[in-house]
């Protein structure tokens, strides 16, 4: 009998369909991740989620349309002039990054609020927006999201294949790369645009709290397996799939257990677990 | 091989770097010697062109020199690394052919077996596939010298290659600089140890925010010459 | 008329509030802490609710509190271990806690009035009217009170342990020598950073205390260099973002949490673009000027090695590197101070 309620469940499609969803995502944001990590910007996803905020709305009150590639274009627009004006702000001198970050991810988001005020002016729901920016839905991605997310994730990935090596030395010693002959600020510019697009459409679909984890939290973990380079990527790109499908099922599985908490859980239980046990973590 | 004229560096102001102009031929060693802060390492980096200069003008062959990214090869201080990035031995040396390569196309074989034979020649073949964390300093060193012979350049440009490394290691490194000599390369280190310099150096150069002498170290490394440079 | 002044005073109290920890935080380079533990609480919250069954309790600051602290003792236990660096380990933590309070939520809370968004986004209007009574008297509004005490209490911790965080913010390791106990200093800051966080995110959300407790000393950091005037100008900015955010809301009809970070905001760009020393027009002045004079001073050291101490345009192109435009641009500038002579197209030194 337990047999029949466990085949209905794996037979039902829309569960398929949300772990191919989040699976995607996990797998683009876990790779990605590696080289957020490498850079050691910590708060990077979450500065680009509250950094995407006022974006999205302005695409929603220019479109009155809730489609996920309009309003993530808006997104990333908006968390790339995020990003950009953290880089003057740091560059600077007289202020640090983490103070920049924490300007312009506070201050953009407040200006999403007060966009998002003015849409509630309009018949159609605002505050149910916000909601899904910060929480996503991910119990309701369609089959058309997953579409998206998968188009999304092969161009990326695709980005990755070609430019790993030349996102590897502009990482490690962008001096030295300069002397080579590389453009550092645009191989830099392609590495950001490439993390802000994957964290933008994750967004919608779960949400920016979720994001910031899957961007960060696979790839600290991966940190404790192993020193070497294409190892690191790939296995912070498994963990990051793999935590995002297990955590989907189990949130079809369980009554009132949101996919994207339950996600994170997973995440924050593999990272626990390598730092512990892991082959370079804290008792190697 | 190399000129350089009028070359000026300032940073927020203050010159660090004033009217340097000097010439240096194929197959030469050249040493600059100098005290902590004259700007040695802000020299090297405006010849590469890390640093913005205020004028000057750096040919190479007699062209300019970004023109030339391909035969000059720049080995940082080991300091500005971080030692705990995840890659091996092997991969930091495979890095010094990126350039070569350009977008899109990876290391093949060749470039694979060149790296080997890169670090073959500073004793560091054993360690290839280690961590780069695990390297002591001196083993540090001959890495990033590896990394600069994968490049295969006419020009090299060191900055304190032989700094808190152990003397065989130094020996090592000294030996590779002049076996580079002998294939016609120019080499322009950075040496903090000015007793070494007649020993090992063809051209000296005494430098402190300017040059002070350039030449062979017999007439260079004098004492009244020594005691303009560190003494200002 | 009074709502409107109700609505200032508690906007303005809130806003000094967060500003006077927010100064030490982001001194000692744990300005991100902020946003950690503004969505770190939500477990605390939500678990003390759960306990007590009741939402304006003041357990539910306690708990806060408490979730709040763990993330501080966590994060450095990170750090500590050297397995990740500090950056990383401040964006790392907060989302498991802040999905774990979800999760409470979605399983034992779903119809309470306390669900995330109101973590986050707070709400000011509501705030006049509950209100205090005690011994059957009614005092005014609740969150008045809570905020007015709030700032005491910030204010009493920073003028008492003055020294002692000055000494930990720059330099731990001789405060620890000197007896300071800057573990214990940095512990009893973090603890007030949670309340403050707690206390404030019923009137405007978690992330615009972010804003307050950043924005207003970063703009501070920008206008002055001594810790004082840093001190001053971070509270003045705190209290005009706090007034100003309601009255632009007021007026445009729009989110009061919102319109006091879109304030601090724009005051950080004004000072961004326009302060004294440290902005980008004084600073592109600045360096304009400086690096005419250093390459004037280029100039005048060529033309003096030359013979009759004089040189044509092209010459310094060819010799110095120069492009055309800006060989002509340092020589008009060294004519203009008196440094060369243009005669014939010659540049010639005086």
């Amino acid at each position: 009998m337990t047999f029949d309620w466990l085949t209905a469940y794996l037979f039902d499609q829309t569960v398929w369909v949300i772990m191919a969803g989040t699976g995607l995502l996990g797998l683009t944001a876990g790779a990605f991740g590696a080289f957020a990590l490498l850079r050691n910007q910590g708060m990077l996803g979450d500065a680009i989620a509250h950094a995407a905020l006022p974006g999205t709305v302005i695409a929603f009150l220019i479109t009155h349309s809730k489609s996920a590639v309009c309003l993530c274009g808006g997104g990333v627009l908006s968390a790339l002039l995020g990003i950009c004006l953290v880089e003057c702000i740091a560059g600077s001198g007289f202020l640090k990054r983490d103070v920049a970050i924490g300007v312009i991810l506070s201050v953009f988001f407040g200006i999403g609020l007060v966009l998002l005020t003015i849409v509630q002016k309009y018949p159609m729901q605002g505050q149910a927006l916000l909601h899904r920016l910060l929480f996503g839905n991910a119990a309701m991605m369609t089959i058309d999201d997953v579409w998206v997310i998968a188009v999304v994730a092969l161009i990326l990935l695709s980005v990755l294949l070609l430019f790993w090596k030349d996102f590897l030395i502009v990482l490690f010693d962008a001096a030295y790369a300069r002397t080579l002959g590389y453009a550092v600020f645009k191989v830099n510019g392609l590495l950001m645009i490439a993390i802000i697009a994957i964290v933008a459409i994750g967004l919608q679909t779960t949400g920016g709290v979720l994001m910031s984890t899957l961007l960060l939290a696979p790839a600290a973990a991966a940190r404790q397996w192993t020193h070497n380079f294409l190892p690191f990527i790939v296995l912070s790109s498994l963990f990051g799939a793999s935590c995002a499908m297990v955590g989907s099922l189990a949130s079809t599985l369980i009554d009132h257990l949101p996919t994207g908490p339950a996600i994170v859980l997973v995440v924050g239980v593999l990272l626990v677990c390598s730092l512990v046990v892991g082959k370079y973590g804290v008792y190697a | 091989m190399l000129t350089v004229a009028n070359l000026n560096v300032a940073y927020h102001g203050i010159v660090v770097v004033q009217d340097v102009s000097l010439t240096v031929s194929a197959g030469t060693l050249v040493a600059i010697v100098g005290p902590n802060g004259a700007g040695k390492t802000t020299l090297l980096k405006a010849l590469v062109g890390l640093v913005p200069r205020v004028s000057g003008v750096v040919t190479l062959f007699g062209k300019p020199f970004s023109a030339h990214h391909n035969l000059v090869a720049y080995v940082p201080q080991r300091s500005g690394i971080d030692w705990h990035f995840p890659i091996t031995v092997f991969e930091l040396v495979l890095m010094g052919c990126y350039g070569r390569l350009g977008f899109l196309r990876r290391p093949s074989e060749h470039e694979h077996e060149r790296a080997r034979n890169a670090l073959a020649a500073v004793d560091l073949l054993a360690c290839a596939d280690d961590h780069i964390g695990s390297l002591s300093g001196g083993q540090q060193q001959r890495a990033l010298v590896a990394r600069a012979l994968m490049q295969d350049a006419q020009l090299y440009l060191m900055d304190e290659p032989l700094a808190g490394v152990d003397v065989m290691a130094q020996k090592t490194i000294m030996n590779l600089l002049q076996q580079l000599r002998a294939h016609g390369k120019a080499v322009i280190v950075v040496h903090h140890q000015v007793e070494q310099v007649h020993h090992y150096f063809d051209q000296a150069l005494l430098f402190n925010r300017t040059c002070v002498a350039y030449g062979p170290p017999a007439t260079v490394l004098e004492p009244s010459m020594l005691q303009i440079t560190y003494c200002k | 008329m009074f709502l409107s002044l109700y609505l200032t005073v508690i906007a303005c109290f809130t806003a000094m509030a967060a500003t006077l920890p927010g100064i030490f935080l982001v001194l000692r380079g744990v300005a991100l802490m902020s946003d950690a533990i503004s969505h770190a609480i939500l477990p605390g919250v939500v678990i003390m609710f759960l306990l007590v069954q009741r939402l304006d309790s003041a357990w539910l600051l306690i708990g806060a509190t408490l979730a709040g602290l763990l993330l501080v003792i966590m994060t450095e236990g990170i750090v500590h271990s050297r397995r990740l660096k500090k950056e990383v380990a401040v964006g790392l933590i907060f989302p498991f806690f802040f999905s774990i309070g979800v999760i409470l939520i979605c399983q034992y809370a779903r119809d309470v009035h306390l669900d995330a968004d109101m973590v986050l986004l707070g709400d000011i209007v509501f705030t006049p009217f509950m209100t205090l009574s005690m011994g059957g008297i009614n005092l005014g509004p609740y969150a008045l009170w809570l905020m007015a005490s709030l700032v005491l209490a910030n204010a009493l911790f920073l003028v008492l342990f003055y020294k002692e965080l000055l000494a930990a913010t720059f330099d731990p390791a001789f405060a620890q020598l000197q007896g300071l106990r800057p573990r214990l200093c940095y512990y009893l800051l973090m603890g007030l950073t949670c309340i403050t966080a707690v206390a404030a995110f019923d009137v405007v959300g978690s992330i615009v205390v972010v804003a307050l407790m950043i924005v207003p000393v970063a703009t501070a950091l920008l206008l002055s260099d001594s810790l004082e005037m840093v001190t001053r100008w971070a509270i003045i900015i705190g209290l005009l973002s706090g007034g100003g955010g309601y009255w632009f809301a007021h007026f445009f009809d729009v989110s009061i949490a919102g319109s006091i970070a879109l304030v601090a905001g724009s005051l950080f760009a004004g000072a961004f673009i326009g302060a004294p020393s440290k902005g980008l027009c004084a600073r592109f002045m600045h360096l304009y000027e400086v690096e005419r004079r250093c390459a004037g001073a280029v100039l005048c050291r060529f033309l003096a090695r030359k013979e009759r101490k004089a040189a044509r345009l092209e010459t310094l192109s060819a010799e110095l590197g120069w492009t055309a435009p800006y060989a002509s641009k340092v020589t008009i500038w060294a004519h203009s101070r008196g440094l060369v002579e243009i005669t014939d197209r010659l540049i010639v030194l005086r």
